[in-house]
């Protein structure tokens, strides 16, 4: 019997019931272990006709400038329209939204899901325009497959 | 470029002021739940006597020894039309033993239970009761305790987990308040309503629950009058036939919950106004309570025979059995009543036939009905159990009085803070 005489009457009406209560696997996990260190950056001096071919190579690159430093994020949907010669810096609109190294996963995605992105630049907790790296949700998605494994081999 | 800086997490630590706002409401929620549950007591028995006896007390006795013979046939059934008023024109709420209910609410509603159920619920699930339902009483205080700690959650500003946790603080409070259980008040509230364990929630949820027993010890105290015996020294065979006895509960449990449902899906398909099903439940629980008149109430003094061993034998499964039926009709019916209490005399059921058997390899049958006390729920200690049936029952019990809270503690303050058991 998968229901008990407290939640049966709920099932039957279509509500799910939580029957299992675990600790969030996220929260387990430091960003810095499933983060990308391997970042694909582009220069805020670069124009949209440059960087052509590498934004068909992913969804989201930070954006440095000449020393190095993170000044944005910029999407493929930011290249869509606009002129050849547009500088990449004129793209920008907001400060970057990043987490720590140390961070939980938990943070990362509930970060994501405040500042409405799908990425974030893992940035030193000292200078945050020093980047360690970048996770994505996919990243998040699959952490979980070494959940599965624990749990079922 | 745009020298702004970077928006990072703002990090939370596990206990800030909004958590020890919520601890300090749950503790006046759990104080004033404690006091509703010593009050339900006293309306049961209010009502008890008035429909069984026709005298004017608050004095908790049994239905069993009433003197109107066949006219106990109406009683439930007129308790049943009342209570069917009331969820009709009142709440649709109050119908079924409360928990499912708040579940409900809490996982569909933001944990918003209306306001008139906290008055409604306890009267209904008393009259139910006090009319002969074989209810428990701690189902119903559950629900009212969540209801008064959802009420809170409504009147101030507080977040939606902030109200569900609230809610859960009351009716940890509301079981405590009635079993003397801190301990396991707090995980049913982990189980059934907050679904999740961590600092924000359990905190306020296990002060309520330790204020309402501090409340209940100050009605009921925490002397035992009802001295256990010492067990013997549990024998790995013993043990064994525990765990056999266990099995045998909880696949008998199975059946029992199919067979509530069974009987719920019946009443659906009556003809008639679910309002008039609990009246046609209460008829039920009236024949049986003419064939044994000891299924009636809540039945606290039939699990106290069987753990005192006065009741056993064939004279256990037969109450049992008038029980179950008794039991799982009204409860199908959707009349205003607890299911947890009720669960005990089911699980002693196939006990006692076993004790003559297994009497010998033990010489100790003793052993054996402690397992009565052991299979039920909650599960807290077996001296707390049988001192809590022993009082609830015990017809020298005080009634209601609000004052005895301001008079001078029967109970050492030591015994609240480190009860015995």
């Amino acid at each position: 019997m998968r229901n008990t005489i407290m939640t049966e009457k709920l099932v039957r009406r279509g509500v799910r019931v939580p029957v299992e209560y675990e600790a969030d696997y996220l929260a387990r996990i430091h960003v810095a272990d499933a983060c990308t260190r391997r970042v694909i950056t582009l220069s805020e001096d670069q124009t949209v006709g440059e960087v052509h071919d590498i934004t068909a190579t992913h969804q989201g690159f930070p954006i440095v400038d000449a020393a190095g430093r993170l000044i944005g994020v910029l999407t493929r949907r930011d290249f869509m329209d606009r002129t050849p010669d547009t500088p990449l810096r004129a793209l920008i609109r907001r400060p970057p939204s990043v987490v720590f190294p140390d961070m939980s996963l938990r943070d990362a995605a509930d970060h994501m899901v405040r500042e409405d992105v799908g990425r974030l630049p893992v940035v030193d907790r000292d200078d945050p325009t020093k980047l360690f790296g970048i996770i994505t949700r996919s990243d998040l998605l699959k952490v979980h497959a070494r959940r599965l494994e624990e749990e079922h081999g | 470029m745009i020298e702004t800086a970077a928006r990072a997490p703002t990090e939370r630590s596990l206990i800030d002021a909004r958590v020890l706002r919520i601890c300090a409401w749950s503790v006046g929620l759990a104080l004033v739940t404690g006091f509703v549950a010593q009050a339900l007591v006293g309306i049961i028995g209010l009502v008890t006597n008035i429909a069984f006896y026709g005298r004017f007390s608050t004095a908790f006795v049994s239905p069993a020894g009433n003197h109107r013979g066949w006219m106990v046939l109406f009683i439930p059934a007129i308790g049943g039309v009342i209570v069917g008023l009331m969820a009709r024109y009142g709440s649709k709420a109050i119908r079924g033993h409360g928990i499912p209910e708040a579940m409900e609410q809490v996982l569909l509603n933001e944990s918003r239970i209306p306001a008139r159920v906290t008055i409604l619920k306890p009267l209904s699930a008393a009259i139910s009761i006090g009319t002969g339902g074989p209810f428990g009483a701690e189902g119903p205080i559950i629900a009212t305790g969540g209801a008064l700690g959802s009420l809170v959650g409504q009147i101030f500003t507080v977040t939606a987990t902030e109200r569900k946790t609230l809610l859960a603080a009351g009716a940890a409070a509301g079981m405590a308040a009635t079993f003397g259980s801190p301990v396991s008040a707090v995980l049913l509230a982990i189980e059934l309503l907050l679904f999740e364990f961590r600092p924000r929630s359990i905190f306020p949820v296990a002060l309520a629950s330790v204020t309402a027993t501090a409340v209940r010890m100050l009605y009921v105290g925490t002397d035992p009058i009802f001295a256990m015996p010492l067990l013997a020294r549990q024998s790995g065979e013993a043990l064994t036939a525990y765990d056999v006895v266990g099995a045998i509960v909880g696949w008998l449990a199975v059946y029992v919950t199919r067979a509530v449902y069974w009987i719920e899906d019946l009443f659906e398909h009556l003809p008639v106004h679910w309002m008039w099903w609990p009246a046609i439940g209460g008829l039920a629980v009236g024949a049986v309570g003419i064939i044994a008149p000891r299924t009636l109430g809540v039945g606290n003094d039939n699990i106290e025979g069987m753990v005192a061993g006065r009741i056993a034998g064939e004279a256990v499964v037969w109450l049992c059995l008038w029980k179950f039926v008794s039991w799982s009709i009204s409860l199908g019916s959707g009349t205003s009543g607890g299911t947890l209490r009720r669960c005990l005399p089911s699980a002693a059921a196939p006990v006692p036939p076993w004790a003559g058997f297994w009497r010998r390899p033990f010489r100790d049958s003793e052993s054996i009905r402690e397992f009565a006390r052991w299979s039920g729920w909650p599960p807290c200690s077996r001296a707390r159990h049988a001192r809590f049936w022993r009082r609830w029952s015990s017809r020298s019990r005080p009634p209601f009085n609000p004052w005895h809270f301001f008079r001078s503690s029967p109970a050492a303050p030591r015994d609240i803070w480190f009860p015995r058991c």
